[in-house]
């Protein structure tokens, strides 16, 4: 079945980007330009997702989203916006979105960040167990075995093995593994990310000959969903 | 001794002992020049009297000389003598002939300090000590004359004014010392308030104002200093709407060309039996995202420093929390260098954007590890203590070349031999705006070896 977007958005070149990269995912997407027209159709029916701009005719994105939350829609609502200070994520959390990507962003972070929410918007339970080829991941007791043997690893190699999990077979980037293991919403300058991947890569692999971590286009990691 | 000297205590540099100095300085010249005019006037004018009725009376015994000789004369000096004048002053006489013998009068001899032609004269009876003036006559043909008053009176006059100027001007001088200090210290604490206010801005309070107002000199000052302060205001709004209107009009672009960029690739990539990735493309969307970091560092920059002061969105953040947040993620890439990371922290709250000084001090380290030399330590150390945080990074390295200091925190600035090292001189820009929005202070210190970065912020209220 397929899934319903809406898109706000006024600058036409960002929307029919965006319209794109969610028609690949099996969206179908609706664009409208102005703030207030896109609460109104989002209050009106049941999207799976809505992607708005912040600084719009008609009626601010994130007045969107909070009067959106204040008519009790939870329909997962994904900012965009060219206002990408820490400070302006953070006031966009607070006011209701569920998450927040600065202008310019790479197709794979943006497909990264959807790809999350919805994960998060689906009712299931999280599971206990996560298995992703040879590798197991027992969430509440923290362990991971592979191919059944243990794999000794430290908290945040933990959570970044486990983030790279829950997006098994995706491209992750860096900034998304920052913000879900060290909760930072800024890009260090020295690849701080790499060399904590680089060290679970040895871990996971140690005794293996096929690497399960594999670096994409330089931006970000991606954990392989079958064995290659 | 050094041309400065030591500093003066607190005391002597205020203004307000000074300006009570000069008072009293101005009051006591212009009181006593004129205590002593006053005393030169009084004295003047009661010599005058005195003099005026001893020129009388030297003329009435001239005129007994004329009619009745020097017998007369001698006759009425010796009737007179022990008499006391109109004045109630005693009043003495001397006759001597004109070859210097006495003929009558109450001195022995002719006092030697006085010369017999003078006029009026002033001198001192050596046998009894008492101080005279009077006048000299020299009778044409006769004898000569004096004939004198004596001072006692006065000079226990003139003693008796010194003694009432006193009180009165000791009084007086009294009342204007208090008085300057009362008018001193209440201009000076107008003036006071202006430099709070200018120290609230300098600490990054932009919304300080100077209070009060009036329409004299200080109230005047405060309205311009108040007026120029708003004009900042409104500049730094329009830096911040400006910078806003670049991010959102720049990146809008940025964003086209990077997506449009990526389809390219996407759409190479698809092309059946070609499978290969086209290397300028991904050189082009390596370079186009640099681009977009570089801007978004220097909007991020921007955008700190005009929110300087506004304590809006401000909330408590332990340091010591942060910098372990910090060390944890810097832990490995340190470890991979061949650099320690030492660090020493107590509980260090303060007021603040935790994501923000999370990146101050992010950037700060990872500029450590960047310049340490492999096998050094690098040193994170929070401490409290005199109302003041102190958190301070020390690398080992090879520290900054001379002069460098005010330099490394403007944008873009780099020293010349750290080509090999990955930046573009914007971390320490944005580790400074971070430390004025919070209104900390950072310096940048040698420490032979290396560098010590030092911010100093003040507590959170507990």
């Amino acid at each position: 079945m397929a899934m319903h977007a809406l898109i706000i958005e006024d600058d036409a070149v960002v929307a029919e980007h965006v319209a794109t990269l969610l028609g690949a995912r099996d969206f179908a997407t609706e664009t409208v330009t102005d703030g207030a027209e896109g609460l109104r159709r989002a209050a009106a029916r049941a999207y799976d997702l809505v992607v708005t701009d912040r600084m719009l005719p008609g009626l601010e994105g994130l007045d969107v989203v909070e009067r959106l939350r204040a008519l009790g829609v939870g329909t997962p609502v994904l900012v965009v916006s060219a206002l990408g200070l820490a400070g302006d994520r953070a006031h966009g959390l607070d006011r209701g979105a569920d998450n927040y990507l600065a202008k310019p962003f790479s197709d794979d972070e943006f497909l990264a960040r959807v790809h999350a929410l919805l994960r998060r918007a689906r009712p299931e339970p999280h599971p206990e167990v996560m298995l992703v080829g040879d590798i197991e991941i027992r969430v509440k007791a923290r362990t991971v075995h592979r191919a059944g043997r243990h794999v000794a690893l430290s908290p945040k190699e933990f959570e970044l093995l486990r983030c790279l999990a829950e997006h098994a077979g995706r491209f992750v980037p860096r900034s998304l593994l920052l913000e879900r293991v060290w909760k930072l919403r800024f890009d260090p300058q020295t690849n701080v990310v790499d060399v904590h991947v680089s060290r679970l890569r040895g871990k996971i692999d140690e005794g293996f000959e096929t690497t399960v971590i594999r670096s994409a286009r330089g931006e970000g990691y991606m954990l392989a969903a079958e064995d290659a | 001794m050094t041309a400065a000297g030591p500093p003066l205590p607190r005391l002597a540099r205020s203004s307000t002992l000074r300006l009570v100095g000069v008072v009293a300085g101005v009051f006591l010249v212009a009181t006593l020049g004129l205590a002593i005019l006053v005393r030169q006037t009084v004295s003047t004018a009661m010599e005058r009297r005195i003099l005026d009725t001893i020129r009388t009376d030297a003329a009435g015994l001239e005129e007994v000389w004329r009619e009745g000789g020097t017998p007369a004369l001698t006759r009425a000096v010796e009737r007179r003598r022990g008499e006391t004048g109109t004045d109630g002053h005693r009043r003495v006489h001397l006759v001597v002939s004109a070859e210097g013998e006495k003929l009558a009068g109450d001195f022995e001899a002719w006092p030697n300090d006085v010369a017999p032609a003078g006029e009026i004269v002033r001198f001192r009876d050596p046998s009894s000590g008492l101080a005279y003036s009077g006048v000299v006559r020299r009778i044409a043909g006769g004898p000569d004359l004096l004939v004198a008053h004596d001072r006692a009176e006065h000079e226990a006059v003139m003693r008796r004014l010194a003694g009432d100027l006193a009180a009165p001007i000791g009084l007086a001088l009294i009342v204007s010392l208090i008085v300057a200090a009362i008018v001193g210290r209440r201009l000076l604490a107008r003036v006071e308030r202006v430099n709070a206010t200018a120290r609230a801005v300098e600490a990054g309070d932009l919304a300080a104002r100077v209070p009060g107002g009036g329409d004299d000199e200080f109230g005047r000052l405060a309205i311009h200093v108040n007026a120029m302060l708003d004009r900042i205001a409104i500049l730094m709004r329009g830096v911040h709407h400006l910078s806003d209107q670049i991010a959102h009009e720049t990146r809008t672009p940025l964003a086209r060309l990077r997506s449009r960029l990526e389809r390219a690739r996407r759409e190479a990539e698809a092309v059946p039996g070609a499978g290969a990735t086209i290397p300028a493309l991904d050189d082009a969307i390596a370079e186009s995202a640099e681009l977009i970091a570089v801007f978004s560092a220097l909007l991020d920059i921007a955008r700190t420093e005009a929110a300087a002061g506004d304590a809006r969105g401000l909330a408590r953040v332990d340091l010591a929390e942060v910098v372990a947040d910090v060390a944890d993620l810097y832990e490995a890439v340190a470890e991979d260098r061949g650099v320690s990371l030492a660090v020493a922290t107590v509980p260090s709250v303060v007021l603040g954007e935790r994501l923000l000084l999370t990146r101050m001090i992010a950037n700060l380290v990872d500029n450590a590890v960047k310049f340490s030399p492999e096998g050094g330590v690098i040193d994170i150390v929070a401490t409290a203590g005199d109302g003041e945080i102190r958190l301070v990074v020390r690398v080992r390295g090879p520290g900054l070349p001379e002069g460098f200091e005010a330099a490394a925190f403007e944008r873009f600035t780099r020293a010349e031999d750290v080509g090999a090292v990955p930046g573009h001189g914007l971390g320490l820009p944005l580790v400074r705006a971070v430390a004025l929005r919070h209104g900390m202070k950072i310096d940048l210190e040698r420490a032979d070896p290396g560098l010590r970065v030092v911010i100093r912020a003040r507590p959170a209220a507990a």
